[in-house]
C-alpha cells in the first residue's frame, strides 16, 4: 500500500514542481541559462531534475508515509493536482502571449 | 531532416499514441461496474512504457531538431503562438504523464484486490486514467496544430 501511496503523493508533487520551475524559468532568465549550461537543454533540465525528484520523493515517502487502508486521498490529490498544474501552465503561457500584445 | 530524426519523430508520435489509446482503454475498463483487471494491467504496462518512449524520442527530435529548424519557421510565420503557446505548454504538461501513469500501474498491479473490493479507489482509479488519456489527446491534436502551423 505504502508504494502506492507514495507514487500517487510523489506524482502530484511532480506536478507542483514542474508548474513551478516552468513558470519561475521564464520569469527569472537565469535559473533556465542554468538549466541550458547544465542539461544542453532547459526543457532535458526540467525532465531529468522531475524524474530524479519523482525517485527521491517516492523513496522517501515509502518511509513516512502512514499505511492507510486504502490510497484514495493521495489518488485525488495526484488527480486534482495534475489538473491545476496543466491549467497553470496554459494560462501563464496564455497571459505572457497576451502580455506582449 | 536526417531519416534518423524522421524514425525518431514517427516513433514519438506513436508511442504517444499508444499510451493515449491504452491509457482509455484502463479508463473504459475501470468504468464498469464489474472488471477483472488483467487487461487494465497489461494496458497500464504498455501505456506507461510508451509515454517513457515517447519522452526520449521526442526529446530527442525537440532538442536536435525542433529548436533549430522548425521554431523560428513557425515564429516567423502567420501563427506564431502555436509556438509560444501550443508548443510551450505541450511540452511541459507532457512531463505529468509518465509519473501518473506509473502510479496508476503501480496501483493497478499491487492493489488489484483492493480496487476490486473499493468503490472510491477503483472510481478514483479509473478518473486518473481518464485523465491521463484527456491530457494525452490533447497534446496529440496540439502536435497536430504545431505541425500545421508549419505549412
Amino acid at each position: 500500500m505504502k508504494v502506492v501511496t507514495s507514487a500517487f503523493i510523489s506524482a502530484a508533487l511532480v506536478a507542483v514542481f514542474v508548474v513551478g520551475i516552468t513558470i519561475y524559468g521564464e520569469l527569472y532568465t537565469p535559473l533556465k541559462d542554468w538549466l541550458k549550461v547544465n542539461f544542453s537543454h532547459h526543457w532535458v533540465g526540467k525532465s531529468v531534475l522531475s524524474a530524479i525528484l519523482f525517485l527521491a520523493l517516492f523513496i522517501s515517502f515509502l518511509f513516512k508515509t502512514p499505511n492507510e487502508k486504502f490510497p484514495n486521498f493521495s489518488l485525488k490529490l495526484a488527480f486534482w493536482l495534475a489538473i491545476i498544474s496543466s491549467a497553470a501552465i496554459l494560462f501563464f503561457y496564455l497571459y505572457e502571449v497576451s502580455l506582449a500584445h | 531532416m536526417t531519416s534518423v530524426l524522421a524514425y525518431n519523430l514517427i516513433a514519438h508520435i506513436l508511442l504517444g499514441l499508444i499510451g493515449v489509446i491504452a491509457f482509455y482503454a484502463v479508463w473504459m475498463i475501470l468504468l464498469k461496474e464489474k472488471s477483472a483487471l488483467k487487461w487494465p494491467k497489461i494496458l497500464a504496462f504498455v501505456g506507461t512504457l510508451s509515454f517513457f518512449g515517447s519522452w526520449i524520442t521526442g526529446g530527442y527530435y525537440y532538442v536536435k531538431f525542433y529548436g533549430k529548424a522548425v521554431k523560428p519557421v513557425i515564429l516567423s510565420g502567420k501563427y506564431p503562438w502555436a509556438h509560444t503557446i501550443i508548443t510551450e505548454s505541450k511540452e511541459h504538461i507532457f512531463l505529468l504523464l509518465p509519473f501518473l501513469s506509473i502510479a496508476v500501474f503501480l496501483a493497478l498491479w499491487l492493489l488489484e484486490d483492493k480496487i476490486q473490493s473499493n468503490n472510491e479507489l477503483k472510481k478514483w482509479t479509473a478518473y486518473l486514467s481518464g485523465l491521463i488519456f484527456v491530457l494525452g489527446a490533447i497534446i496529440a491534436f496540439a502536435g497536430v496544430a504545431i505541425s500545421s502551423a508549419v505549412k
